[in-house]
């Protein structure tokens, strides 16, 4: 934290080579965030650039009350959210409710012959991640990738945080199932 | 004690540490139960994989991309800012003079007087009416306006010195 305020007073007094380090830094956290949440490959550099010039912008505004990292992956949340609302796409899709049944949202729009094509459990998981909710796929790349709390990812995304445990468990849940199904087809 | 599995939620719970109420019930169950143990290590397995990384990686030039898209910060106040200040000053002042000189101000000077009269009565009427009241409260008059006069001159200082020293960003 402190490194990071004296980071951020180097920035503010004009030091650019202070803002390299500070894109250095936290571009894997942006990068996590922007391409969960950005389908199309040109765009995802152009918000990752968007947000990096927001953070810049924005810097003397900030006043510590929170992490830096928790402010700037906001910011990322925050511009790739806007872009989805310009590009239409729907953050909300298929959120499911616990009761929705796994077959219908497993089955779709992939081919079996996929599955023997794409036999690492990674890649596999990769895919199954983004056929995933956005939202989901945020959470468990919060969560997951980066190590942030609950309380964390709450203020990322601005819900509550026993909204954000349930979308991590529904989304791991679907996750479980939707792999095993894929084992169960490729042993057939 | 129940024989049934357990749930998802429970079986999740166990994975960040943060377990339900009935941690004891899960704990004893999963020693018994090879069904739960092994949905449980399907779980694990699943997070191990999904706290590996994924390889979203921006290109090597993004940062120097990005570094060359921000503006120069403006200066706080440059030496040229201080010279333009001053030619400014003596521009006004010249041009007052040559006013002064070419013109007859003497009907403007003598409003001008007027208007600082009214002004200075008005003022000495306000000042005494806080006096008043002040006396009235027991309160000094004097170290008052010198506590007015201090935080005004420390906001101007603040506003002219700090305040312009904050570089000011403009996205082109």
């Amino acid at each position: 934290m402190t490194d990071d305020k004296a980071l951020a007073g180097r920035i503010l007094a004009g030091d650019k080579g202070a803002f390299r380090t500070l894109v250095e830094r936290y571009q894997r956290l942006v990068s996590h965030i922007v391409f969960r949440m950005i389908p199309n490959d040109t765009d995802r550099e152009d918000v990752c650039q968007e947000v990096f010039i927001k953070v810049y912008e924005n810097l003397s505004g900030f006043r510590f009350e929170s992490k830096i990292s928790t402010w700037i992956a906001r910011i990322a949340y925050n511009t790739s959210v806007s872009h989805l609302e310009k590009i239409k796409a729907h953050l909300y899709d298929s959120i499911c409710p616990d009761n929705e049944p796994f077959q219908e949202l497993s089955d779709n729009n992939i081919l079996p012959d996929e599955y023997t094509q794409t036999r690492d459990l990674s890649l596999r998981l990769a895919r199954e991640i983004d056929r995933l909710p956005v939202l989901y796929g945020t959470i468990l790349s919060l969560y997951h990738l980066e190590g942030m709390s609950y309380n964390e990812i709450r203020q990322i995304m601005q819900l509550p945080e026993g909204t954000v445990k349930s979308y991590l468990f529904r989304a791991r849940k679907l996750l479980k199932k939707r792999l095993s199904i894929s084992y169960q087809r490729e042993e057939l | 004690m129940s024989k049934r599995h357990l749930t998802d939620d429970e079986l999740q719970s166990c994975l960040g540490g943060d377990f339900l109420d009935n941690r004891e019930w899960i704990e004893t169950h999963l020693q018994v139960c090879e069904h739960c143990r092994e949905a449980l290590a399907q779980y694990q397995e699943l997070c191990s994989e999904l706290s590996r990384d994924v390889g979203f990686e921006l290109p090597p030039e993004f940062v120097e991309s990005v570094v060359s898209k921000i503006p120069e910060p403006t200066a706080a106040i440059s030496r040229k800012g201080f010279v333009s200040l001053l030619a400014s000053i003596f521009g006004l002042a010249a041009g007052f003079t040559a006013l002064g000189y070419f013109t007859d101000l003497r009907p403007l000077l003598g409003f001008a007087e007027h208007i600082r009269q009214q002004m200075t009565s008005l003022i000495i009427s306000v000042f005494s009416s806080f006096s008043l009241l002040f006396s009235a409260l027991n309160m000094n008059t004097h170290l008052l306006l010198y506590v007015a006069m201090v935080l005004a001159l420390t906001l101007m200082l603040d506003h002219i010195v700090l305040h312009r020293k904050r570089p000011v960003f403009h996205i082109k």
